[in-house]
C-alpha cells in the first residue's frame, strides 16, 4: 500500500510541476503582449519617423519594406554543391530588392512523403515550401489547412507581376475548395509517356522506327524469342500502363486513387469519367499484359524488386525503358555514351494522338498558413518568378562560372555546371516560360535530335483543352473510402497491371468485389458530383 | 513490527528511490504524457487545429480499417507470425543459450557467440537485399543452384505459401544471438552447487539440462514471454516492409496490421486514423496481456508480471 502512496505522490508531483509550467508559460504571454503592443507602437513612431525624415522610405511596388526579413524556404531533392554560393549571390539581389533574405532546407527525395506533413503538424517556422499537385502533396495539404490562402487581392498587392504572367488556366487549376494556395509555375510541359529503345535491335528486327502499340509489341516479340539475356522491358513490369492509356486517348483524372478513373481526353465534348473496370480498354490490357508476361517480356522479379526504371535498360539487361520525354532522352544519351553499339533512340507509340500539356499545378510554391511574413514571401516570389537575373541564378547558377550566355534566350553549360546542375534544384516551382533560356546544342545525338523531332511533332497538334485536365478531385470528404481503397489496391491491382495475377477474368473480378467493399461506389460518386460542379463552375 | 511512516520509508529508501526516478520520469514522459493523444483517433485533423483543437469525428476514423476486408487477414496475420516467432525464437534461443554454457572451449565459445549476435545489427534494409539477392527468380544465389541442379527454379517473390517460413527463419537469425543472452544470464544465475551434487549423484549431461537448467530457467522464460506476448498485435513493420515491400501477391500471407496502415495511409495521411489502428492494437494488447497474466497466475503467483 505504502509503495502504491508513494508512487501516487510522485506522479501528482510531476503533474503539478508540469501544470505550473503551463501556467507560467501563460503568464509569460500575458505579460508579453502588453511589451509587444509597446513594440509595435515604437516601431509605428520609428516609422514616422523614417517617413518625416525621408530617408529610409524602402518600399516594393508601394509597399514599406524598411524592416529586413529573413525568410525560411523549403525545397524539395538534396543540396548540391554550389547551392549556397549561387544563393549567397540570389539574396544580394533580394536584399537590394526587397530587403530580405532567403535561407533554403532540403527535404530529400527519399523522405519527403513523410517529412512534408510533419514540418506543419510539427509548427516548423518556415516561410515557402515547394508544392505539387498530388505528388507534391498540394492537395492534402491545402485541405487540412496547411497553406495560406491566396487571394486576388493579395496576389495583386504583393506580387502583380506573377498576376500578369501565370494564366487564368493556372489560378483555375489551383482551387481546392475554391480557393487558391499555390503559385503554379508557367510552361507548356508534355505529359507523354514515350520509350528509350536499343537502336541495334530494332535495326536486327528490321524497324526502322516504332511508332504504334502494335509495332512495339511485334518488336518485342522478336526480341522475347530471339535474345538471351535481355528482356523487352527487363523489371519494369508495369510500364506499358501509361502508354497504353495514352495511345487508347485517355488519362485519369487528377487526384483519384491509382488509374481507376479515367476520361476521353481527346474529344473536350465527352464530360463522362468511366470507372476502369468497366472500360473495355481496361480489360483489353489486362489480357494483353497477362500474354506478354507468360511470354517473358517482363522479368518474375519485377514485383519484388527495388530496382529503379532506368537500371535495366542501363545495364542492358532490358531493351526499352518507359518514362517522359526528358527522362528517356537522358538515359538514352547515357546508354549510348557507355555502349555507343547500342545505338538507342526515342520513340512514341501513340503517334497518332494529339498531346496535351501538364497541367501548370504540375509544380508551385505555397506560403506556410503560419509563417510571419506572408507579404513579403509573396514579394520574394515575386522576384523568383519574374526578374531574370534572379531567375536565372536560381536554374542555371552563376553566369560565367556555371553557365554562359548565348543570345538572349539561351545558354552553353560551362566546366563547373554540374557542381549546380541545369533546372535541377528544385527552381521548378516558379518556372516561367516568358524568361526560361534553353540549352545550345552544338552536337546534338540521335536521341537529342529525335526528341526535337517530337517536341515539334506534339506542338504542331497540341489537342485541344479538356476542362477536366485541371480537375483535381479533392478526397476529404471520402478519406476512409479512399484508405480503404489504398490497402486493396497493391494487393488485388498492381499484379493485373503486371500481368502477374494469373487468370485475368477471376483476378478482375476479385478486384471488383475487394474495390466494393471497400466503398468505390462512394468514391465514384463524388467523384461524378465534383466534377459536375467543377464544370458548372468553368 | 513497528509499523514507520511513509515520510520515513522514503528517507530510509531514499537512495533506491532516486535511481528509480530516471526510469519513472522516462515512463512518465515517452509512455504516459503522449497517451493524450489517444484522443486523435476520435478527431479529424487539421494543421490548424492540431491535436486539441480539431473537429470531432467520433467513430469515422476507424471505419477504413474495417471496410478494407483486410480487417480480419491482417489481424490474424499478426497474431499467428506473432506466435511462431515467439515459439520458433524461445526454443531456439533457449537451445543456444544451453549449448553454449555446455561448451567447455571457452575461445569457441566466445566467437560463436560473437558470430550469431552480429545479424542483431544488421537493419532490416540490409537484411531486405540480402534476402533479394538469395531468392530473386533470375539471379538469386537459390535458384542459380537449384538450375545448376537440373530442378524447376521456385519463384519465390509470387509464392505466398513460402512466406510464413523464410520470415521465420530471417526473423530467428536476426534475432538468436541477442535474445539468448537473456537466456545465458538466468543460467549464469544457477547456483553451481547443485550441478556438482547432482554430477556426484551420476546425473548424465541430459539429466542436468532437462532436470536443472530448464526448470530453473522457467521463471526467466515465463516473464519473458508474458512481454513478448503484450506485443502480440504489433506487426514488426521493418521486417515485413522490407522483406515484402510492395509485392501484393504475397499479401494474403505477409500482410499485418502495420503494413496494411501504412499502406492505407501513405498516400493521404490522416493522422486520426493512424491514431485509430493504434488504439485498435493497444487496447488488444492489452487485453490479452491481462488475459496471459491471468492465465499464468492459475499456475503459479511467482511467475506473473503484475
Amino acid at each position: 500500500m505504502k509503495r502504491r502512496l508513494l508512487s501516487i505522490v510522485m506522479v501528482i508531483a510531476l503533474l503539478v510541476a508540469m501544470l505550473a509550467g503551463c501556467k507560467s508559460n501563460d503568464k509569460d504571454k500575458e505579460t508579453n503582449q502588453p511589451v509587444t503592443t509597446d513594440d509595435n507602437k515604437k516601431t509605428d513612431n520609428g516609422k514616422t519617423k523614417d517617413d518625416n525624415d525621408t530617408s529610409g522610405g524602402l518600399t516594393y511596388k508601394g509597399i514599406d519594406i524598411s524592416k529586413e526579413v529573413k525568410l525560411k524556404m523549403y525545397l524539395l531533392g538534396d543540396r548540391t554543391k554550389d547551392f549556397d554560393l549561387v544563393y549567397s549571390e540570389i539574396n544580394k539581389i533580394l536584399k537590394e530588392k526587397v530587403n530580405a533574405t532567403v535561407e533554403v532546407d532540403f527535404l530529400s527525395w527519399s523522405d519527403h512523403d513523410t517529412r512534408y506533413s510533419l514540418l506543419f503538424s510539427g509548427g516548423e517556422d518556415f516561410d515557402l515550401i515547394f508544392t505539387a499537385s498530388s505528388w507534391g502533396h498540394y492537395e492534402e495539404t491545402a485541405s487540412m489547412g496547411g497553406f495560406y490562402e491566396l487571394t486576388e487581392d493579395f496576389i495583386k498587392t504583393y506580387a502583380p507581376d506573377i498576376w500578369e504572367v501565370v494564366p487564368e488556366a493556372g489560378w483555375s487549376q489551383a482551387l481546392v475548395d475554391n480557393k487558391v494556395y499555390m503559385v503554379p509555375n508557367y510552361q507548356n510541359e508534355f505529359a507523354v509517356h514515350v520509350l528509350a529503345v536499343r537502336g541495334d535491335l530494332m535495326e536486327k528486327y528490321g524497324f526502322s522506327d516504332i511508332t504504334s502499340w502494335n509495332q512495339l509489341i511485334d518488336f518485342y516479340e522478336k526480341v522475347a524469342e530471339n535474345e538471351t539475356g535481355i528482356t523487352p522491358l527487363g523489371t519494369q513490369g508495369s510500364g506499358l500502363l501509361y502508354p497504353f492509356y495514352l495511345h487508347k486517348g485517355v488519362d485519369t483524372v487528377g487526384g483519384t486513387p491509382a488509374e481507376l478513373f479515367v476520361f476521353n481526353t481527346i474529344d473536350p465534348d465527352d464530360l463522362s469519367i468511366s470507372f476502369a473496370l468497366d472500360w473495355d480498354g481496361f480489360i483489353e490490357y489486362a489480357n494483353a499484359v497477362h500474354d506478354m508476361y507468360n511470354k517473358g517480356f517482363w522479368s518474375a522479379d519485377s514485383m519484388a524488386t527495388t530496382e529503379e526504371r532506368q537500371d535495366s535498360f542501363l545495364k542492358g539487361t532490358a531493351a526499352s525503358m518507359v518514362w517522359n520525354l526528358g527522362t528517356c532522352q537522358m538515359y538514352a544519351n547515357q546508354a549510348n555514351q557507355e555502349h555507343p553499339e547500342w545505338k538507342c533512340t526515342v520513340v512514341d507509340i501513340a503517334s497518332h494522338i494529339p498531346k496535351g500539356v501538364n497541367p501548370y499545378i504540375n509544380n508551385g510554391i505555397a506560403i506556410n498558413a503560419t509563417s510571419k511574413n506572408k507579404e513579403r514571401a509573396m514579394m520574394v516570389l515575386n522576384e523568383f518568378y519574374t526578374n531574370p537575373e534572379v531567375f536565372d541564378l536560381a536554374m542555371l547558377g552563376v553566369e560565367g562560372v556555371h553557365w554562359e550566355a548565348v543570345g538572349d534566350d539561351q545558354f552553353i553549360e560551362l566546366e563547373k555546371s554540374s557542381d549546380y546542375g541545369v533546372d535541377s534544384n528544385c527552381n521548378w516551382g516558379w518556372t516561367n516560360m516568358e524568361i526560361k533560356r534553353t540549352k545550345y546544342n552544338e552536337n546534338p545525338t540521335i536521341p537529342d535530335l529525335k526528341a526535337i523531332a517530337l517536341t515539334d511533332l506534339w506542338n504542331e497538334n497540341v489537342k485541344p483543352d479538356h476542362i477536366y485536365d485541371g480537375f483535381t478531385f479533392d478526397s476529404s470528404k471520402v478519406s476512409s473510402e479512399i484508405a480503404a481503397v489504398d490497402t486493396v489496391l497493391a494487393q488485388y491491382y498492381n499484379p493485373i497491371i503486371y500481368g502477374m495475377a494469373g487468370d485475368v477474368d477471376k483476378a478482375i473480378s476479385e478486384l471488383r468485389k475487394q474495390l466494393e467493399n471497400a466503398g468505390i461506389n462512394t468514391i465514384y460518386e463524388e467523384i461524378k458530383a465534383q466534377a459536375a460542379a467543377f464544370v458548372d463552375n468553368n | 513490527m513497528k509499523k514507520h511512516g511513509f515520510w520515513y520509508k522514503v528517507k530510509k529508501y531514499r537512495i533506491f528511490l532516486l535511481m528509480l526516478l530516471p526510469a519513472v520520469i522516462y515512463t512518465l514522459i515517452f509512455s504516459y504524457g503522449p497517451m493524450v493523444g489517444i484522443i486523435l483517433a476520435f478527431k479529424k485533423y487539421t494543421y490548424a487545429g492540431g491535436i486539441f483543437k480539431s473537429p470531432w469525428n467520433g467513430f469515422k476514423n476507424f471505419e477504413f480499417f474495417f471496410k478494407s476486408g483486410q480487417a480480419w487477414t491482417v489481424t490474424r496475420n499478426t497474431v499467428l507470425y506473432n506466435l511462431l516467432f515467439i515459439a520458433f525464437n524461445t526454443f531456439l534461443q533457449m537451445t543456444v543459450a544451453i549449448l553454449l554454457t555446455e561448451l567447455k572451449n571457452k575461445y569457441f565459445r566466445k566467437i560463436s557467440q560473437s558470430i550469431m549476435f552480429l545479424p542483431y545489427f544488421i537493419s532490416w534494409v540490409i537484411v531486405s537485399v540480402i534476402s533479394f539477392n538469395l531468392l530473386s527468380y533470375d539471379y538469386g544465389f537459390v535458384n542459380g543452384i537449384i538450375s545448376k541442379l537440373g530442378g524447376t527454379k521456385i519463384n519465390f517473390y509470387t509464392t505466398g505459401v513460402l512466406w510464413p517460413l523464410i520470415l521465420t527463419l530471417f526473423n530467428a537469425w536476426k534475432g538468436v544471438g541477442y535474445g539468448s543472452v537473456m537466456y545465458l544470464a538466468a543460467i549464469m544465475g544457477i547456483d553451481t552447487s547443485i550441478y556438482e551434487a547432482a554430477e556426484i549423484d551420476g546425473a548424465n549431461v541430459f539429466q542436468r539440462i532437462f532436470r536443472i537448467t530448464i526448470p530453473l530457467m522457467a521463471p526467466t522464460v515465463m516473464i519473458l514471454l508474458l512481454l513478448a506476448v503484450g506485443g502480440i498485435f504489433r506487426g514488426n513493420f521493418d521486417m515485413f516492409y522490407n522483406l515484402v515491400g510492395n509485392n501484393g501477391l504475397l499479401y494474403n500471407y505477409t500482410d499485418v496490421i502495420d503494413t496494411l496502415t501504412f499502406r492505407a495511409l501513405i498516400t493521404n495521411k490522416d493522422f486520426g486514423m493512424s491514431a485509430a489502428v493504434g488504439l485498435y492494437q493497444s487496447v488488444l494488447c492489452f487485453i490479452t496481456i491481462l488475459a496471459a497474466n491471468k492465465l499464468v497466475s492459475v499456475y503459479s503467483e511467482d511467475y506473473t508480471l503484475f
